[in-house]
């Protein structure tokens, strides 16, 4: 009782309190309303949502992880989300009737984005579901010299596009099913599927600005091919792909996806530019920085650097209010080096030192501005503390050191 | 004092440069037609990002690095989690319909 009294006291002097405050005390004050408690209980991590934010958030640099969600995207959910719930399986009431009509656009929506029939779209619940649908398909085939291509459109880490129509011209000449997880690709590069004779394709949500949990599978009908379900039961979406559809999460990649349409140029313009201002001004502030990756055929809102005699996570450590990344998140509990580097050749220590830059829609100038000055900065810093690099400074050849054991 | 997310913070601004960039690369549109489609473009996302500040306007206020520090109110979190709070209340609002109506094929809502 004496405590909650303490509280309200400190929570009015708070509220009274003008302007923006000083560390120590307001710290750690939390203005949870115990008393009021709803059953819904406010949730453990508030700490991300506190009412006294004594911590300012990262900036976010990190696109290719995921994507916030566009206000466009949001405003067409939230009438699935609140009010339009119904099940788009019920053929018997206007709420499934009306439910499968948002669905069936939503379909439209994605089909033609990367100029595809709109039967030919398969919703699934992300792109890693599609991948395993694709592969699983070799399974299916009937035809002893059947086999399967599949390759990324745009790679995840170093953002480099892959020449889709060259090698989907291989695989048809060669009867060859080609599958492109385009997850990075969709809605930023121009895609075709019957221009690039794509026969399977995976499509993520929470890539392009749409939400998390949900994703499509193209797969073409002519000449048609053959998938093998992954979740068997009520035979929903043609049989291959069981489950109701998440109607809001449907509606909101087809919004993504029309949004997508519409901004794409604009977009690649904007990002263009912002990439150009980013890996410009780091290459001038700095020596011995590399570019991963195909400088020609590469995506621009994922920038790869590598900053030589500097530890990747160190800097990552150090540019604690940008949320950067180094190398995909799908592989970032594993020490390791990122599996792409290495394919591409790049030194071990090189490939330890890279940090991914992603920028997206909604990065600003500034944003960029801050991340390059922060970068410079710290990567100076830790530089001057790397013996490497004194050695360097020295003129001694780091290839040729024999290091002894101890 | 306006309270305002800070992930919003960045979708205004790239609403405003949006909106100014779409006015610049139409601005030798003669077509009547044509300006016409525009102009209901415009006022439709317009009633989007209306809809998109009433209803999260309740969000509590977070700050972000290299922007000052908004402080939000206690009260505002509280309406957040209660049930039958008033952010609930209020998107269901602007979302609603009276009757249960059978999807239109151009729009789902008019």
């Amino acid at each position: 009782m004496l405590l909650r009294t303490a509280w309200r006291r400190a929570a009015a002097a708070v509220r009274a309190a003008p302007g923006p405050r000083s560390e120590a005390p307001a710290r750690g004050l939390r203005l949870r309303v115990v008393d009021n408690a709803p059953q819904s209980a406010v949730p453990s991590d508030t700490a991300t949502a506190p009412e006294v934010e004594s911590v300012l958030r990262p900036l976010y640099m990190d696109v290719q992880a995921t994507t916030p969600l566009d206000p466009r995207v949001l405003d067409a959910m939230l009438p699935y989300l609140v009010n339009y719930y119904g099940n788009p399986h019920s053929r018997t009431h206007a709420y499934g009737w009306e439910s499968e009509a948002a669905m069936e656009r939503a379909r439209q929506q994605v089909a033609s984005l990367i100029g595809a029939d709109p039967r030919e779209i398969i919703f699934t619940s992300g792109a890693t579901e599609s991948n395993n649908i694709a592969v699983k398909e070799l399974e299916a085939a009937i035809q002893p010299d059947t086999s399967l291509v599949s390759v990324m459109t745009v790679n995840n880490e170093i953002g480099v596009k892959q020449p889709i129509a060259e090698i989907g011209q291989i695989c048809s000449s060669r009867r060859v099913y080609f599958h492109t997880d385009a997850a990075q690709a969709v809605g930023k590069i121009p895609l075709d599927v019957n221009d690039m004779k794509i026969d399977l394709m995976s499509i993520s949500g929470h890539k392009i600005y749409g939400p998390k949990g949900v994703g499509a599978i193209y797969i073409r009908r002519r000449p048609r091919v053959r998938v093998e379900a992954l979740q068997s039961g009520g035979g929903q979406e043609r049989g291959m792909r069981s489950g109701t559809v998440p109607t809001p999460l449907v509606v909101g990649l087809g919004a993504a996806c029309e949004v997508a349409q519409q901004e794409m140029e604009y977009d690649h313009k904007w990002i263009s530019k912002l990439a150009e201002r980013l890996t410009k001004k780091i290459m001038n502030s700095l020596p011995d920085v590399v570019m991963n990756g195909d400088p020609e055929h590469h995506y621009p809102g994922c920038i790869n650097l590598s900053f030589a005699y500097v530890e990747g996570e160190s800097l990552l450590m150090a540019l604690k209010d940008v949320a950067l990344s180094s190398g995909s998140a799908c592989t970032s509990a594993s020490l390791e080096p990122s599996y792409v580097l290495r394919a591409i050749g790049t030194d071990e220590d090189l490939a330890h030192s890279s940090i991914r830059f992603g920028i997206g829609r909604f990065t600003t100038e500034e944003e960029v501005d801050y991340t390059v000055e922060k970068c410079i900065h710290h990567v100076k810093r830790l530089r001057e503390m790397s013996p490497l690099w004194e050695m360097v400074q020295d003129g001694i050849d780091l290839k040729s050191i024999k290091w002894t054991q101890h | 004092m306006k309270v305002s997310p800070v992930a919003y913070l960045l979708k205004i601004t790239y609403a405003v440069r949006r909106i100014r960039d779409a006015f610049r690369e139409n601005k030798n549109v003669k077509d009547p037609v044509e300006i016409q489609t525009l102009v209901n473009k415009a006022k439709r996302d317009l009633e989007i990002i209306r809809r998109q500040v009433v209803s999260l306007k309740s969000m509590p206020a977070v700050g972000m690095v290299g922007r000052t520090h908004i402080p939000s109110s206690g009260t505002a979190l509280r309406n957040l989690y209660l049930p039958g709070s008033s952010s609930q209340v209020h998107i269901g609002q602007l979302y609603s319909t009276d009757k249960l109506i059978i999807e239109n094929q151009e729009k789902p809502r008019t």
